[in-house]
């Protein structure tokens, strides 16, 4: 900036991106206003997620360090006490986020981008192809999703790249049918015409026409399912399904503190209210966030 | 809508076909030999090869489907790789128990759920509606293995009561039987009846609102046949599809249930049969559990035509 020229366009930028900036502040700040439920739904799941991601660090000890200290209660030292070997249960617990928070979040992901897919091609297909597609889908929904997971576990195995693939099918077969249904009203609209009529090619109409309307609506929905898988990621290791001990992870230690609660009723009380409030928060947050994207979508 | 009707009547024996399909061939790709870990420690060729011709797996894979399927079709799910005993069996001595729960949880959770939902309803923003809905908060929160992990541990901690494992069976000392399965009942009957509260309140504040309502009261009926003639009638269709819709979540809530109370049902017998990697016996229960969830969805759309004229399917 040396002399007064004319304002270049960088000149401008800060103040669009401060105008931005405060406009999505608006806008959450009446999401908070007008969804408090929804806003609490959030700072759970930011509590949520810094477990998840920070937890490693925030141990204070080696979560499967033993120790002389049996059972003990929650102290200053051991701030959620100790378990059956010792081991410090504040540890564990911060640790123990990980596994479940991440095995729903990936498999909600890679579902999402699955089932977003198949359901794009199988409404453009129309058909049998649709028909096919949707009649797998079908036999797959036929199932409640905890038999589905346990039948896939017996299949794949309890890896953890196994239970990934696990929570991925189990989030593909509904994906499908909401995207099938999104892409099939979306494949009428004027601009998918216009975009054949003017000579663009298929991948290029569903990818840059169809593809930019119909992820949020299939995004939003979505979201409210992550509160399922948060719960069966949780509820496979409760059945010793899922992840293995001595990995902590929220699911096994509830399951694995049960033969102990007489004696020391902290170790089932922890992971108890940790998985209640992941999957409460999850739940609040992707309610909220549904209504406020189309009040019509809460009877789906 | 007689189309619709057909329509459903069609898709149904398809579905089935392709699960049946998937039941059979993903167990088929598993990798590893079931006659070599039968066999274990006694394994020779020519027994293997005796085994396997007795199992009948040398034959192509789409005779063993087309045998596994016929089987089925006649009440054979084919033998336990654990003790040999037929599955068919195995499910038959479990089937009453998950029965018992599954019918007293509904049973519970619907007087319940339906009961507080009306009053909820019909006492909209009254201090009934809002203890109601702060209970169904926690009903919706907690999932059903961690309340029912809490009830069977805290209580000995803080009283003398405790819950009671070894199954009674019903014919032994009926209310032993009755009380044994009512506590699990209860809490599988907290989480779904939260559902249904909130579903009853929905509806009868929606009915509350309408002009047939306003006329009854303007005749001058009084307010509690106002409410069960008028509102309830119309308020309960929902309801009932949703109590229908819920017998997916008895069969996952008796996964649970049952392996943390310990009775001896057909949730527990799946998670067993998962672990000990019983193929046979998963994919009997995969199997039944998928052709019981489609006939009840299938009965249930039916039916909601009936109830509701209104609906009218293209």
């Amino acid at each position: 900036m040396t002399a007064m020229t004319a304002p270049e366009p960088g000149v401008e930028a800060p103040n669009v991106l401060r105008e931005r900036a405060i406009a999505l502040l608006r806008r959450f700040g009446r999401f908070v206003r007008t969804q408090p439920v929804g806003a609490l739904g959030l700072v759970l799941v930011i509590l949520i997620l810094v477990i998840a991601i920070f937890g490693e660090w925030m141990v204070r000890t080696d979560p499967n360090a033993l120790s002389p200290a049996f059972q003990e209660g929650p102290s200053t030292e051991h701030w959620f006490g100790t378990d059956n070997n010792g081991r410090d249960y504040y540890s564990r617990m911060m640790s123990g986020g990980r596994p479940t928070i991440a095995l729903a979040v990936i498999g909600v992901i890679f579902g999402f981008i699955g089932g977003t897919f198949f359901g794009v091609v199988s409404a453009w297909a129309k058909g049998w192809v649709d028909l096919l597609f949707q009649r797998i889908v079908d036999s797959f929904l036929a199932l409640p999703g905890i038999i589905l997971a346990l039948f896939l576990v017996t299949v794949l195995g309890r890896d953890t790249l196994d239970l990934i693939i696990v929570l991925t099918l189990l989030v593909i077969p509904p994906t499908i049918r909401v995207a099938r249904s999104v892409a099939l009203s979306l494949l009428n609209e004027p601009y998918i015409e216009a975009a054949y009529a003017m000579g663009a090619r298929t991948p290029r109409v569903l990818g840059r026409h169809l593809l930019p309307n119909l992820l949020p609506p299939v995004a939003v929905l979505i979201t409210t399912s992550i509160g399922s898988l948060l719960l069966i990621s949780a509820g496979l290791s409760f059945l010793g399904l899922g992840v293995q001990p001595p990995t902590p992870e929220w699911g096994n230690l509830l399951n694995e503190s049960r033969g102990e609660i007489l004696y020391a009723p902290h170790l089932a009380i922890f992971p108890g209210i940790a998985i209640s409030l992941a999957v409460f928060g999850v739940n609040l947050f992707g309610d909220a966030i549904r209504d406020v994207w189309d009040p019509r979508l809460r009877s789906l | 809508m007689t189309a619709y009707i057909v329509r459903r009547l069609v898709a149904v024996p398809v579905v089935l076909f392709i699960l049946s399909i998937a039941v059979f061939f993903m167990v088929d790709a598993i990798p590893g030999d079931i006659v070599a870990a039968k066999l274990e420690n006694s394994y020779t060729p020519a027994r293997a090869e005796a085994l396997r011709a007795h199992l009948g797996l040398d034959r192509p894979v789409i005779v063993q489907y087309g045998d596994w399927l016929g089987g089925i079709f006649q009440g054979d799910f084919g033998n336990s790789l654990w003790n040999d005993r037929p599955i068919r069996n195995e499910l038959w001595d479990r089937l009453p128990v998950t029965l018992e729960l599954g019918l007293m949880t509904l049973l519970m959770s619907t007087m319940f759920g339906v009961g507080a939902g009306i009053i909820a309803g019909v006492r909209q923003n009254k201090i009934e509606d809002h203890v109601l809905r702060f209970v169904t908060t926690f009903g919706l929160a907690i999932p059903v293995f961690v309340s029912a992990t809490l009830v069977v541990g805290l209580p000995p901690v803080f009283t003398d009561w405790s819950v009671k494992f070894g199954y009674v069976d019903f014919l032994e000392d009926p209310f032993a039987n009755l009380g044994q399965v009512a506590i699990p009942a209860a809490v599988g009957a907290l989480a779904f009846s939260s559902i249904l509260l909130r579903l009853t309140r929905v509806q009868v504040l929606e009915a509350m609102r309408q002009d047939y309502v306003r006329t009854a009261r303007a005749k001058g009926l009084l307010g509690f046949t106002v409410i069960w003639r008028h509102v309830l009638k119309n308020a309960m269709i929902p309801v009932v599809t949703v109590i229908g819709l819920s017998l997916g979540g008895m069969i996952s809530g008796s996964v649970f249930l049952e392996q943390i109370f310990s009775l001896p049902g057909l949730g527990r017998y799946i998670v067993n049969s998962v672990n000990q990697s019983d193929y046979p016996a998963v994919q009997a229960f995969v199997l039944l559990a998928g052709v019981l969830f489609t006939l009840v969805n299938l009965i249930i759309d039916l039916t909601y035509t009936v109830f509701d004229p209104r609906i009218r399917y293209s």
